[in-house]
C-alpha cells in the first residue's frame, strides 16, 4: 500500500535534511517510541506504543537509512517490525524528497508499506487519516526542534495517542499502520538518548 | 562440520577494526562466503574481526552523481534501492542474481568483492562499471580500479592489514542501458558464465563471469562493436577468451543475450 | 563470552565459544530444537531463522553475533493460534517429514507480506533457497497462495 503525505518546515533546505540524516534531533519529535541506543551496521532497534482509545499495543523492528541522493536531496529509510504479542509484522519504505519552499523546506514523504497478519484488513482511508494526523504532529514537533525553540520539547507522551482520529473497531488494526508510518518518518536512524 | 576456535573481535570504529588487521586476522563481514569455509575448516583464521558494527561502513549515497557503497551494505539494501535502480540499474540486475533472499540479507557488497570469486555477480558487475575500490590501513589509504583490486582466484590486493571501505560507481554515461545475464545450473547456485554489458552511443562495457581467475573485461568484443559490429560478431569475440570450448559457447550465448537486452 | 539475546520475545544471557553457531546456540544452548541443521554451509535453509525481522541463516552466523539482537524462530510464529502461514501449509499438505518447514516458514513469511500479488513463477523464485525432499514444493507454493490470500 502506497501513502503520500507532505509537510512544509521553516527551516533551510540543508539544516533540515542534515537535521533527518541526524539521529538525536528526530528523536525528540516522536513520542512514545523508545530507541535503543546503539546501532548495528547502521540499523536502529527500538519499540513503539501506540495508544488508540483504551488500547495500547506495543511494536517493535528496526529501523535503517536506505540509501541518500544528495544530489536530488531525497532519501529513503527501510522499516521492519512486528507486534510485540502477536503475529502481525510491517515493513515499509519511506521516501522523503526535499525541495525549497518559501525560505524553508518542502518535504514530500512516499510510504510504500506492506503489513500481514490481523491487522491487515484496515482500510485505505482511514490509514491516509491517521498518517496525516502522525505527520502533523511530528512536522510541527520536528520544525520547533529545528528552530532550537525557546520552550523544550516536552519529554515524549508515554504512547502515541491517535484515538482522535481512529474510531471503533478498527482502532486496534491502525496500530500496526501507524507504527510502521512513525518510525519511518522519525526513525531513520534515530537514537534516543545517550 | 564445526569451525575450530578462533578469536573474536567485535570493533565498533573503522580505526579499531583496522589496528586488528594482520596476517592471523580475517575480516567477517556478511559471513555467507566465509562462515561456510570455515564451517569445513577450510578456512582456519585464528581471529576472526568482525566488522558488522562498524556503522561507519554502512552507507549508500549518491554524491556529485557518483555511487559510493559502504563496504557493509547488505545486497538486499542495494536491491531494494530507488537510487540504485535509478542510476545503476546494472547493479540491481546483478544483484537479484547473488545467491537467495536470505543470502542477500547478510551477505555485503564488500564482503562480495573481498572474497573475489570469479563467479560473483557482485564483482563482474563492478568490473563493467569501472568501480573504483576504496581500501584503508591504519598507516595508508589508496584506491584501485577492477583490474588492481582482482588479482586472481580468491585473491584480491589487500593487504593482511587492510580493509576495503568503500566502492565508489561513476555515473553511467547519458543514455546507456544495461543488462546481465548468467547460467547456474538451479537457481542461486554459483553460475558457471555470466556477462555485464553496459550499451552507450558512445561506450561499451563488457565483463565476462567466470571466464577467467577474475573479472574480465572483454576490450575487443567492446571495441567492435563501437565500430559498429552487430552483437553475435561482439559476443563471438568475447567468447574467443574462454579457454574451455563449451564454456566459451554459453560465454558468447550469455554475452548476446546481454549485449541484445541492453539494446546493442 | 557473554552475550544476551533476545528469542522470540525472551531475553537470554548465555556464555558461549565465539566458533558456536547460532543455529547449534539455539538448538543446544537454548533448547529450541525447531531450527533444523542440514548442510551447514548456507544451503538447503533448513536452518533459517529471523533475525530482526529479515530471514538469515543461522548457520552462517556465530552466536556472538546475535549478542544485543532480536532473533524469532519458528517456535514464535504462533500464539496459540496457528499463523496464517502455518494454517495454509497445514491445509495444503505442504509438509511431510517436516524438516524443511520450519526453514521454509521463516523464509515464506516477510515474502507473503511483501509480495500478496506474486506470481507462481516469483513464488518459485523465492522458494529457491529452501530445498525440500518430500513434497515436490507444489503444496508449498499453494500455501503461498493461500496465505497471500488470507494476508487480507
Amino acid at each position: 500500500m502506497r501513502l503520500r503525505n507532505e509537510f512544509v518546515v521553516g527551516v533551510p533546505l540543508e539544516r533540515t535534511w542534515d537535521t533527518l540524516l541526524d539521529v538525536a534531533r528526530v528523536a525528540g519529535a516522536l513520542p512514545g517510541a523508545t530507541i535503543e541506543p546503539e546501532a548495528e551496521g547502521g540499523a536502529w532497534r527500538g519499540r513503539m506504543k501506540v495508544k488508540l482509545g483504551p488500547l495500547t499495543t506495543e511494536y517493535t523492528g528496526t529501523a535503517r537509512v536506505q540509501d541518500a541522493d544528495e544530489d536530488d536531496r531525497v532519501m529513503s529509510f527501510r522499516v521492519e517490525g512486528r507486534e510485540l504479542r502477536g503475529q502481525g509484522s510491517a515493513a515499509a519504505t519511506i521516501t522523503a524528497r526535499l525541495a525549497r519552499a518559501d525560505g524553508g523546506t518542502r518535504v514530500v514523504v512516499e510510504t510504500d508499506m506492506q503489513i500481514a497478519g490481523r491487522q491487515a484488513q484496515l482500510g485505505r482511508g482511514l490509514m491516509e487519516d491517521v498518517a496525516g494526523a502522525v505527520l502533523g504532529q511530528f512536522a510541527g514537533r520536528l520544525e520547533r526542534e529545528l528552530r532550537g525553540a525557546a520552550a523544550p520539547v516536552e519529554p515524549a507522551a508515554e504512547a502515541m495517542d491517535v484515538s482522535a482520529v481512529a474510531r471503533g473497531p478498527l482502532l486496534e488494526r491502525a496500530g500496526l499502520v501507524l507504527a510502521g508510518l512513525l518510525a519511518g518518518l522519525a526513525l531513520g536512524r534515530v537514537v534516543w538518548r545517550r | 562440520m564445526k569451525p575450530p576456535p578462533f578469536g573474536y573481535e567485535a570493533p565498533r570504529s573503522v580505526d579499531a577494526a583496522l589496528a586488528l588487521l594482520d596476517e592471523d586476522a580475517k575480516v567477517l563481514a556478511g559471513g555467507q562466503s566465509l562462515v561456510p569455509m570455515m564451517n569445513f575448516r577450510l578456512a582456519r583464521p585464528a581471529t576472526l574481526v568482525d566488522i558488522n558494527r562498524v556503522d561507519a561502513l554502512a552507507y549508500l549515497r549518491r554524491r556529485g552523481g557518483v555511487l559510493r557503497i559502504g563496504a557493509l551494505t547488505r545486497h538486499a539494501t542495494v536491491e531494494r534501492s530507488d537510487v540504485v535502480a535509478r542510476g545503476w540499474p546494472l547493479l540491481r540486475q546483478a544483484v537479484r542474481h547473488v545467491g537467495h533472499p536470505q543470502i542477500r540479507t547478510r551477505g555485503t557488497i564488500g564482503g562480495s568483492c573481498a572474497h573475489a570469486d570469479p563467479t560473483a555477480e557482485l564483482p563482474v558487475a563492478l568490473t563493467a562499471l569501472d568501480a573504483r575500490f576504496h581500501v584503508r590501513s591504519s598507516a595508508s589509504a589508496r584506491v584501485l580500479d577492477a583490474a588492481g583490486f582482482f588479482l586472481s582466484y580468491l585473491e584480491t590486493a589487500l593487504r593482511d592489514d587492510e580493509l576495503l571501505v568503500e566502492v565508489e560507481v561513476p555515473a553511467l554515461p547519458a543514455g546507456a542501458r544495461t543488462a546481465f545475464a548468467e547460467h547456474a545450473r538451479t537457481h542461486g547456485d554459483w553460475a558457471i558464465a555470466g556477462a555485464a554489458a553496459v550499451v552507450a552511443p558512445e561506450h561499451v562495457a563488457i565483463a565476462l563471469l567466470g571466464a577467467a581467475a577474475t573479472p574480465l573485461r572483454a576490450g575487443d568484443a567492446e571495441a567492435a562493436l563501437l565500430a559498429g559490429a552487430g552483437p553475435a560478431e561482439a559476443a563471438r569475440l568475447a567468447g574467443a577468451l574462454v579457454g574451455d570450448e563449451w564454456r566459451a559457447a554459453l560465454t558468447t550465448a550469455l554475452v548476446r543475450r546481454a549485449l541484445e537486452e541492453a539494446g546493442a | 563470552m557473554r552475550i544476551s539475546v533476545d528469542v522470540n520475545g525472551r531475553r537470554y544471557d548465555e556464555d558461549v565459544e565465539p566458533r558456536m553457531l547460532l543455529s547449534d546456540f539455539l538448538r543446544h544452548g537454548l533448547g529450541l530444537t525447531g531450527t533444523h541443521v542440514g548442510c551447514e554451509h548456507g544451503v538447503c535453509g533448513a536452518c533459517t531463522i529471523q533475525l530482526d525481522d529479515a530471514p538469515v541463516r543461522s548457520c552462517l552466523m556465530f552466536a556472538v553475533q546475535a549478542d544485543g539482537r532480536s532473533v524469532r524462530t519458528v517456535e514464535g510464529m504462533s500464539d496459540g493460534d496457528l499463523h496464517p502461514l502455518q494454517r495454509a501449509f497445514h491445509e495444503h499438505h505442504a509438509l511431510q517429514c517436516g524438516f524443511c518447514t520450519p526453514g521454509f516458514l521463516m523464509s515464506l513469511e516477510p515474502f507473503v507480506r511483501d509480495r500478496p500479488g506474486a506470481t507462481d513463477e516469483e513464488i518459485r523464485e523465492a522458494l529457491a533457497g529452501n530445498l525440500c525432499r518430500c513434497t515436490g514444493y507444489e503444496g508449498i507454493v499453494a500455501a503461498v497462495r493461500q496465505a497471500a490470500r488470507d494476508r487480507s
